[in-house]
């Protein structure tokens, strides 16, 4: 795999991994408030699971039959479930709102702390550099900064919560296709097909989806 | 034996590499909530500096990926880069109070940015240079820890340290959020962070084992000075920044040419008391207004006004303006005196001190989510002097916590609801002028019930998508509610929103007073809403944000009652 695909693919991930992240954030502050509370401890949230998960990496993978593939699959999954999981727990005790919040944030942290030595192991197959975890740790610091940028000045004054969803689903299924490509190898099929199908069954009841979120907030479906 | 050794050394190094990512997020998290009080653009400020603060990171992870031969000494670098990190990051809330007070002076007044949101996002942007140079330093702090645990260790514990780092971070949010910044505030947190980061670069001075030279011993002390220095002037700082925020200057009248007079007049502003809650600022600032007497001539005179979270609330001199248009206009169009009143906000008393004028009013529910407002009604000189104690009047019922919360468990619906909340000028209270929100208050109003509540204004044409006026409408309409009757005028618009249609017909009543009249005004709502493109302020699609809000300020020719 070409250096610069690796440099493509950790932006685009880590982009929409902080964009979800902050919509997470954004999502429960809208039902349970406290911006700077919720944002901070989605954060701190999201960056101990990916520390975790760089620290176990190797047991995580080796148990769990990680790949990749995988975890960029399970990235889509949550990324979809994540509002109506939001919405169904403020809904059904406003308590846990915001631990759902922070169990999806972690999940995500999870899955992106696990691409980083993914990535390191990829460059190194490249002989790109001799530092190549800081290399792919550098790149997911990059994508993380633009997503962070993006959400506040492009994402929000413009699209609803399930359209930001939408975009960065996309995003992910665009590189989980360049990977794909390039891998000249399709495992997993049924989980993508299930993917898209869910991703297509989000973009009919989107309506839907937001009339549920919108009752939620006042408790009477 | 050399085991054990080995692995407190390990234990010892990996909790300096968790104190130092403690110290550097929780610097961060201190950027974000000193833009958050200068400014109330949180989901800007948290955002951007999380991003500019990751930045940093990834530029000194390319730093260090760029140098191709390991660092001869890392224990005396990362010394120097604690050294640097504890000064800026123990400084940066001072530093951001009086940047925004330079900021704010005619020197840096920018001509071609004539919206005042843009001028507070460019500020936010400039700022941001505090978070990518954290950001920078603190990126140095994982190669530099993982390269000694691999000297010290001869062992590769990179991803250990990436963990605990990110630890750190989760850490920070947690203490900064409970315990820091409700218990020490802003100036004095950044502070104890830098005090912290300065233990671990004392920690590092003797580990390196750095010869105590005179030279060497004042570098090391040089932090301590600066941080005892710091701390006795920082309620000074403090309250240079509350004069400079609270010193207004239209912006069209400012020039550079105007800046010594303009710093002479934050300099002579009477102090503000800021009062802290669990979730605002509470400021009750005396200014000196130019006033319109009963003779018609003009005098400079003394006002005090109330500001939450640096947003003009009320002014002790016209607030009864306010109060009148709020508590009695709706029942001089036909509606008659319910027995039950049910007020959401307010927690200041003086719309309760309103509605006791009326023996009809057996009871009123007050919702406030602060309890040191209702501390402040019933105690503090400023507001017992205006609100009479209402509180404390037996029809009155307080009730601490969330007004969404009250209305979802509402006991029985009530025919009289009065909203009165800050304008939302912040993420925060933007959600209480929400689609949601108003739907959820219908579920607790009666058929023929009436809302009372007072609206972010601009009542200049053209009535357009984007403005506030036009989307707060056409939000109420989406939720269902079929009378939509605007009146008052600026600064006091209020809105008569009920469930049915009705048609109101005005005719004032012995409550309201002469001069609150002269506020009366009613417009057609009409113009408002019917552009199709005109957006509805969402909890999922916020719209009120960003939009140039008309401030709540008082008037500035008061005169006697």
């Amino acid at each position: 795999m070409k250096p610069t695909l690796i440099r493509a693919l950790i932006l685009s991930l880590s982009f929409s991994s902080m964009v979800g992240e902050l919509l997470l954030s954004q999502l429960t502050n809208s039902f349970v408030g406290g911006t700077f509370l919720t944002y901070t401890l989605a954060i701190g949230a999201y960056l101990t699971a990916m520390g975790f998960s760089s620290i176990y990496y190797e047991t995580i993978t080796a148990k769990l039959k990680l790949d990749l593939e995988l975890v960029e699959q399970l990235t889509i999954s949550i990324a979809l479930v994540s509002p109506i999981l939001i919405g169904t727990s403020h809904f059904v005790a406003p308590a846990i709102t915001l631990w759902t919040c922070l169990l999806l944030t972690s999940l995500l942290g999870f899955l992106t702390g696990l691409e980083i030595p993914m990535f390191a192991t990829l460059f190194a197959s490249t002989g790109t550099s001799k530092h190549q975890e800081a290399l792919a740790l550098e790149f997911d610091y990059y994508g993380s900064f633009l997503g962070a940028i993006a959400f506040p000045l492009l994402f929000l004054p413009y699209f609803d919560s399930l359209q930001i969803v939408m975009i960065i689903v996309i995003a992910n299924i665009i590189s989980l296709g360049a990977l794909y490509a390039v891998q000249k190898s399709f495992n997993r099929r049924i989980f993508m097909g299930a993917n898209i199908a869910a991703y297509v069954c989000f973009f009919i009841f989107r309506h839907d989806i937001l009339k549920f979120l919108e009752r939620s907030y006042g408790q009477h479906l | 034996m050399a085991s054990i050794y080995s692995r407190r050394k390990e234990i010892s190094l990996l909790a300096v590499s968790f104190v130092l990512a403690f110290c550097s997020f929780g610097y961060q998290f201190l950027i974000s909530k000193t833009l958050i009080m200068q400014t109330q653009k949180a989901i800007f400020s948290l955002s951007l500096t999380t991003g500019f603060f990751i930045l940093g990171l990834g530029l000194a992870a390319r730093r260090y990926r760029k140098s191709q031969t390991a660092n001869a000494d890392p224990v005396g670098t990362l010394y120097f880069v604690e050294w640097g990190l504890s000064i800026i990051g123990g400084l940066t809330p001072i530093l951001l109070l009086l940047g925004y007070c330079y900021y704010k002076s005619p020197i840096v007044h920018i001509q071609f940015l004539a919206n005042p949101n843009q001028y507070i996002f460019l500020m936010i942007i400039l700022f941001q240079v505090f978070s990518l140079g954290i950001g920078f330093i603190s990126g140095f702090e994982i190669p530099l820890m993982n390269q000694i645990l691999k000297e010290e260790l001869s062992q590769q514990k990179f991803f250990h340290v990436l963990g605990l780092t990110s630890l750190g971070g989760l850490t920070a949010a947690i203490v900064l959020n409970w315990i820091m910044i409700p218990h020490f505030d802003l100036l004095v947190s950044g502070l104890i962070l830098g005090c912290l980061n300065y233990a671990a670069c004392v920690w590092l001075f003797y580990k390196r084992g750095f010869a105590t030279t005179i030279r060497n011993t004042v570098i090391l002390v040089l932090p301590l000075c600066v941080f005892i220095f710091a701390t006795a002037e920082q309620e000074y700082v403090y309250q240079l920044f509350l004069k400079s925020y609270y010193t207004r200057i239209p912006s069209k009248q400012l020039s550079p040419k105007m800046n010594s007079g303009y710093w002479d007049a934050v300099l002579s502003h009477s102090p503000i008391e800021r009062i802290r809650t669990l979730y605002q600022y509470v400021d009750i600032v005396q200014d000196q207004l130019v006033v319109q007497t009963p003779e018609n001539t003009f005098e400079l005179r003394n006002v005090r006004y109330v500001a939450l979270d640096g947003q003009v609330q009320f002014g002790e001199e016209e607030e009864f303006v306010y109060h009148d248009l709020m508590a009695h206009v709706v029942f001089s169009t036909g509606k008659p005196v319910p027995d039950r009143v049910l007020i959401l906000g307010a927690g200041d008393g003086l719309l309760a001190r309103e509605l006791l004028r009326y023996p009809e009013v057996k009871s009123i529910d007050l919702v406030e989510l602060d309890p040191m407002m209702i501390e402040l009604a019933n105690t503090h000189p400023f507001f017992t002097n205006l609100n009479k104690l209402s509180l404390k009047n037996e029809r009155v019922h307080v009730h601490v916590g969330d007004a969404a919360k009250y209305l979802l468990e509402c006991p029985k619906p009530y025919s009289q609801i009065y909203i009165d909340f800050p304008f939302p000028n912040t993420d925060e209270i933007s959600k209480l002028y929400s689609l949601e929100f108003y739907d959820l208050v219908k579920t607790c109003l009666t058929d023929d019930g009436s809302i009372v509540l007072d609206f972010p204004v601009r009542l200049s044409e053209p009535f357009t998508f984007d403005n506030p006026t036009s989307i707060f409408m056409k939000t109420l309409k989406a939720a269902g509610y079929k009378t939509i009757w605007p009146y008052g005028r600026d600064p006091f618009p209020f809105m008569l929103v009920e469930k049915n249609e009705r048609k109101i017909e005005f005719k004032p009543n012995e409550h309201i007073r002469p001069r609150s009249m002269e506020y009366y005004y009613q417009f057609s709502s009409d113009k408002f809403h019917s552009d199709p493109e005109v957006p509805i302020n969402s909890l999922f699609k916020p719209q009120l944000l960003g939009l140039p809000l008309q401030e709540r300020i008082f008037t500035s020719t008061p005169v006697n009652r």
